[in-house]
């Protein structure tokens, strides 16, 4: 290698500021490239992480659930799903009997009782007392009400003995039992304690020597204890085998003459079915603006390029006029630069993957998968190296060896006559519309609307058109800024000029600039809305961190709450005697503020509310209603007429839907006694509410938890989208920084030289310090004004639109964005101020030298 | 002695004409220049500013394509060639020195390391010490070896540019106004240097209005607006006759 090469990387230390912006350029390129990767494979990791719920512990591989088998059917099914899961990469298998309810006779009394077994089973439930010897376990309850004594014998003696009394098991189902629930837990709703126990029996032999008083089963169920798949590949994969191991059991059984005895299935396809479209929509949806984004950071590789292309134009041209050709001056390039650009680009990859939990979706990615985004990033850095290269070797082919070129400005401006905003806004008007169709069909059951990830991109669609139209006024107007006559005010006319004289850079700065100002209000507003509105749907829904259902006695206070469940917690009751009357709540007016979700009220106004209709007049009852479309007052009966005191939206509990509020304090306790039905809201979590419930005996039917209310993925997916768009735009502004550095220091030698000419007319530095302010804060003014206008007016118009759960209440409101344009003004101020400093710093040091070959 | 200027010419301008587009039309930068410049002896390109003489010595030196004639070199038609051969003329018989002194050298590399450079870039990857040691010498930079260049002064950087191409053994050096930018006492230390290259077997062609550098020459070309004004040879300059 000539001398010339080998010595490049030290010429490259002879601007350390080069160096390091050269660094940071390569660094957030590939960690663009390989953060879109990487933020996709964790969309997925997450969606399945966020699945994992929806399906019990024991159903994330195969399944198997045979009804009305007779015991020796249930043993073959049993064997051979033991046979043949080891082929498929699973473990043993759990079986789990089930017999229908029958009756017994434990002592002198027979009792209704359904027999149960499972492998393992008694070591996921809670002994009360006795031994763990094989026989039976009796449930506390059946065991307490009836005073039944350890060693009994059930059946005259035909059942093995009782060795254990447990605790009984209670809604909502402990994880172990969670796909056995309805053979394992009583409904107490339904059956009483001497009608429907569960009797354990402790080991296989136990249950087969008390099951012969049963001809049938009503429930066999084959399942493979294994925690939760952690990445949507891990999932697929053993989806896959357990309909491999699924198809060779039916087929097994079908060859003993067993066909169709066992239905088998595999619970989780459906969520990695929702997962794998989580995926794609996150993927599909970030994609667009991160190839853009890349492509931003490989120019910026070119301008580099060309940047050294200036610096080093002496160096060129003696190489050039010594025979060295164009690829080898762009090699000269590569190796001075090289070397900076591959470090920032390796840190960039370990960035971008060091970082991932700060900015990624909460989800696991296997190793191929990083790998795989380390090679996007190495691709983005090949690419950043080739365009190096490539520039610095054209340039050089122009200048040296073609000579002078005709409609060389022709060419060059020819992309600035593509009407570029004409595509991103048919691309944002498209996405409107199919915003349109979003949400508006999901329903519980099926709560992944269909998104088209064109509609994803929709609000980033519409910063660039506006980015590209502010662009090219900014390039007509500062075109047409020779007619300024500003001469009065010199400040102002030099920094038209210094715009105008570097429009090219100025525009596409401003570009860069206001894409960051707008992706990162756009991407919060959308983001956080969508964090928002899903705790507020939930809370609303709910009415509170959790809610169980309690009896009359329990409501109007003649049965005192359980202790663990008396601080926290308010009682709402309701009138709903039929589908479509507005549902009439009546709320406790000194512990529902506390307790009940009402971060989208104010709390002083909520209070003051509560408090007026706590007095009634008499004749009437005071009532707040609730819904956008509010219904009449219903007539209830045993109530007053309800008079409207104010109007709400919404309400805790009643979501949006038709309704009114009355104060519990208006009531007298007749009128309490005629509220139908009653519900605990408790601000903390649901288990601990159920455990007070359950450890005091009192029935609580419909326990939910704000946690596990609502599906929570198309809330994630549009936060996950947005929140690698906030990412893009925090990227973009590093960018739009570092070119605006760029763009003074390579004006530097022209800067200086107008200071010094300038200076020497006598012009005073504060003014030429004020000519810098007004160039660079144009720029940075324009960009951040445009940017926050247009990101907050997008965020507001679409958080709407992204809401993925339209039927309930509240709809998605922008957050509060104060922060963020306060944060954003401010460091455009100091951006501006450091980069105005720097130019007449540069200015200011000049040497003579310098000055004279400018 | 140098050769008789009548002897076979290096270059063999013919009805050069180049142009150059601008925003008003295309501008001539040289019209119809017919010129023969000999292969030893130095011939300067003299004329007042936007005369032609840095156009005429880009065209020279293999950075420009007239639009219109030929230019031959040692009988080669440059128009014909390609890129490639092109610059294998340019790597192995043409040597090209600025006329800002800095440019001519490769600021990361020592007083030596520039010769060994220049050297290397011409294909002679074996750069003897001695011979380094006596180009320095003949420069009058002895003692400098691993300087940096920077701490050259600016007549010292262009006898050391005049070293480069020494150093190349190109048998044609191409100079652009090399005393331009230094002071008297470094000018006329450069023009001793271009004295005994003039002395040597090679092909001198210097652009320059420095008229000591013009008392130098063996063929003077006279240029004024882009066309060629005069020629004379060093006997005739002598007398103050110029040919056209």
């Amino acid at each position: 290698m000539p001398l010339a090469w080998r010595t490049a990387p030290r010429a490259a230390l002879s601007s350390p500021l080069v160096v390091l912006i050269t660094a940071a350029t390569a660094l957030l390129t590939c960690f663009l490239a390989t953060a879109t990767s990487l933020h996709t494979s964790a969309a997925a990791g997450a969606a399945i992480a966020d699945r994992a719920g929806s399906v019990c512990e024991d159903q994330y591989g195969p399944f198997f659930n045979a009804r009305s088998l007779t015991p020796s059917e249930a043993a073959l099914v049993a064997d051979t799903v033991r046979t043949r899961a080891p082929e498929h990469g699973f473990g043993r298998p759990v079986v789990g009997l089930y017999t229908p309810v029958g009756a017994a006779e434990f002592g002198d009394e027979t009792y209704r009782f359904r027999l149960a077994y499972r492998d393992g089973g008694v070591d996921d439930l809670e002994l009360l007392r006795g031994t763990r010897d094989s026989g039976l376990w009796v449930g506390s309850e059946l065991a307490d009400a009836e005073n039944m004594p350890l060693g009994t014998r059930a059946h005259g003696g035909a059942l093995p003995p009782t060795t254990g009394v447990y605790r009984d098991l209670r809604l909502p189902a402990p994880g172990p039992w969670c796909s056995a629930r309805d053979m394992t837990i009583t409904n107490r709703l339904v059956d009483h304690i001497e009608t429907g126990a569960i009797v354990f029996a402790t080991d296989r032999d136990a249950f087969d020597r008390a099951v012969t008083h049963f001809d049938r089963l009503e429930r066999t169920v084959v399942s493979f204890r294994a925690p939760p798949p952690s990445t949507l590949d891990e999932a697929e994969d053993r989806a896959a085998r357990a309909r491999a191991l699924i198809a060779d059991v039916d087929a097994d059984l079908r060859a003993r003459g067993h066909a169709d005895l066992v239905h088998g299935s595999v619970p989780f396809q459906r969520s990695i079915d929702l997962a794998g479209r989580a995926e794609s929509n996150v993927g599909l949806s970030i994609l667009p603006l991160a190839i853009l984004a890349v492509l931003v950071g490989c120019a910026g590789a070119g301008m580099l390029g060309v940047q050294w292309y200036q610096r080093r134009y002496a160096v060129i041209r003696l190489l050039a006029a010594r025979g060295h050709g164009p690829g080898a001056v762009g090699l000269l390039a590569l190796a001075e630069l090289g070397l900076p650009v591959t470090l920032g680009g390796a840190a960039g990859i370990l960035l971008a993957r060091v970082l991932l939990p700060a900015y990624g979706p909460p989800g696991t990615i296997e190793s191929a998968e990083t790998w795989a985004a380390a090679a996007g990033g190495g691709a983005a850095l090949a690419l950043s190296l080739l365009l190096l290269v490539s520039i610095v070797a054209l340039r050089a082919h122009r200048e040296f060896q073609r000579g002078r070129a005709a409609s060389r400005r022709l060419r060059s401006r020819l992309p600035a006559y593509v009407p570029w905003e004409l595509g991103t806004a048919a691309v944002a008007w498209a996405g409107w519309l199919r915003l349109a169709e979003y949400g508006g069909t999901s329903r519980l059951g099926d709560p992944l609307p269909q998104v088209d990830p064109l509609a994803l991109t929709y609000p980033v669609a519409v910063v660039l058109t506006v980015g590209i139209v502010t662009a090219r006024v900014a390039f007509v107007l500062l075109r047409l800024s020779h007619r300024a006559r500003l001469w009065s005010r010199p400040p102002l006319q030099l920094a038209i000029r210094r715009l105008a004289g570097a429009r090219a850079a100025v525009v596409g700065v401003l570009v860069v600039t206001m894409l960051a100002v707008g992706t990162l209000a756009v991407g919060t507003g959308v983001s956080e809305g969508q964090r928002g509105a899903l705790e507020n749907k939930t809370g609303m829904y709910v009415g509170a961190e959790s809610s169980v259902d309690v009896g009359r006695s329990v409501g109007t206070g003649e049965t005192p709450l359980p202790a663990g469940a008396r601080t926290g917690t308010s009682l709402v009751g309701r009138f709903n005697y039929t589908a479509g009357e507005p549902t009439v709540a009546v709320v406790d007016p000194e512990t529902f503020t506390g307790v009940a979700w009402t971060r989208t009220f104010d709390d002083a106004r909520l209070r003051a509310l509560l408090e007026r209709i706590s007095a009634p007049d008499g004749r009437q009852l005071p009532a707040l209603r609730v819904g956008a479309h509010p219904a009449a007052p219903p007539e209830v009966a045993g109530l007053p007429p309800l008079d409207v005191a104010a109007d709400l939206d919404t309400f805790p509990l009643l979501s949006g839907e038709p309704g009114y509020v009355v104060s519990r304090d208006a009531l007298t306790d007749a009128q309490l006694a005629e509220v139908p039905q009653w519900t605990v809201l408790s601000s903390g979590p649901l288990r601990d509410l159920t455990r007070a419930f359950s450890d005091a005996g009192m029935v609580h039917p419909n326990a939910e938890s704000r946690a596990d209310v609502l599906d929570a993925l198309p809330f994630h997916v549009v936060d996950w989208t947005f929140s690698f768009v906030t990412l893009l735009g925090l990227v973009l502004a590093v960018v739009a920084i570092l070119a605006l550095v760029v763009a003074v220091e390579t004006r530097r030698r022209q800067n200086a030289l107008a200071a010094t000419l300038l200076v020497r007319m006598g012009m005073r530095p504060a003014t030429l310090l004020r000519s810098h302010l007004a160039e660079l804060g144009a720029i940075g003014g324009l960009a951040t004004v445009a940017g926050v206008a247009t990101g907050v007016t997008v965020a507001a118009i679409s958080v709407r639109r992204f809401d993925p759960v339209r039927w309930l209440a509240p709809v998605p409101e922008l957050p509060d964005l104060a922060g963020l344009i306060v944060s954003v003004v401010a460091v455009s101020t100091v951006v501006v101020l450091l980069t105005a400093l720097l130019a007449v710093r540069s200015a200011r040091t000049t040497t003579p030298a310098e000055l004279l070959r400018a | 002695m140098p050769e008789s200027p009548t002897a076979t010419p290096a270059y063999r301008l013919r009805s050069v004409c180049v142009d150059y587009p601008t925003p008003a039309g295309p501008v001539s930068g040289a019209r119809d220049i017919t010129l023969d410049i000999p292969s030893t002896g130095m011939t300067v390109l003299a004329g007042p500013s936007g005369s032609g003489k840095s156009t005429l010595l880009r065209v020279l030196g293999l950075f420009e394509r007239p639009d219109r004639g030929t230019v031959e070199l040692d009988g080669t038609d440059l128009a014909r060639l390609s890129h490639r051969r092109r610059r294998a003329l340019r790597r192995g018989r043409i040597s090209l020195v600025f006329q800002n002194p800095v440019d001519n050298l490769l600021p990361q590399l020592s007083v030596a390391g520039n010769l060994r450079a220049a050297a290397e870039s011409a294909g002679r990857h074996r750069y003897p010490d001695d011979e380094l040691g006596d180009v320095l010498e003949d420069l009058g930079l002895d003692g400098t070896g691993e300087w940096s260049v920077t701490a050259l002064s600016g007549g010292q950087q262009q006898r050391l540019a005049f070293g480069c191409a020494l150093a190349r053994r190109t048998p044609v050096i191409l100079a652009d106004e090399p005393t331009s930018q230094l002071d008297d006492t470094s000018a006329t230390r450069v023009l001793d240097v271009l004295r005994r290259l003039a002395d040597r077997d090679l092909t001198v062609v210097v652009t320059s209005h420095d008229g000591r550098l013009i008392d130098l020459a063996t063929r003077v070309v006279r240029l004024r607006d882009g066309a060629l004004h005069a020629v004379a040879d060093e006997a005739e300059a002598e007398k103050g006759h110029d040919t056209v």
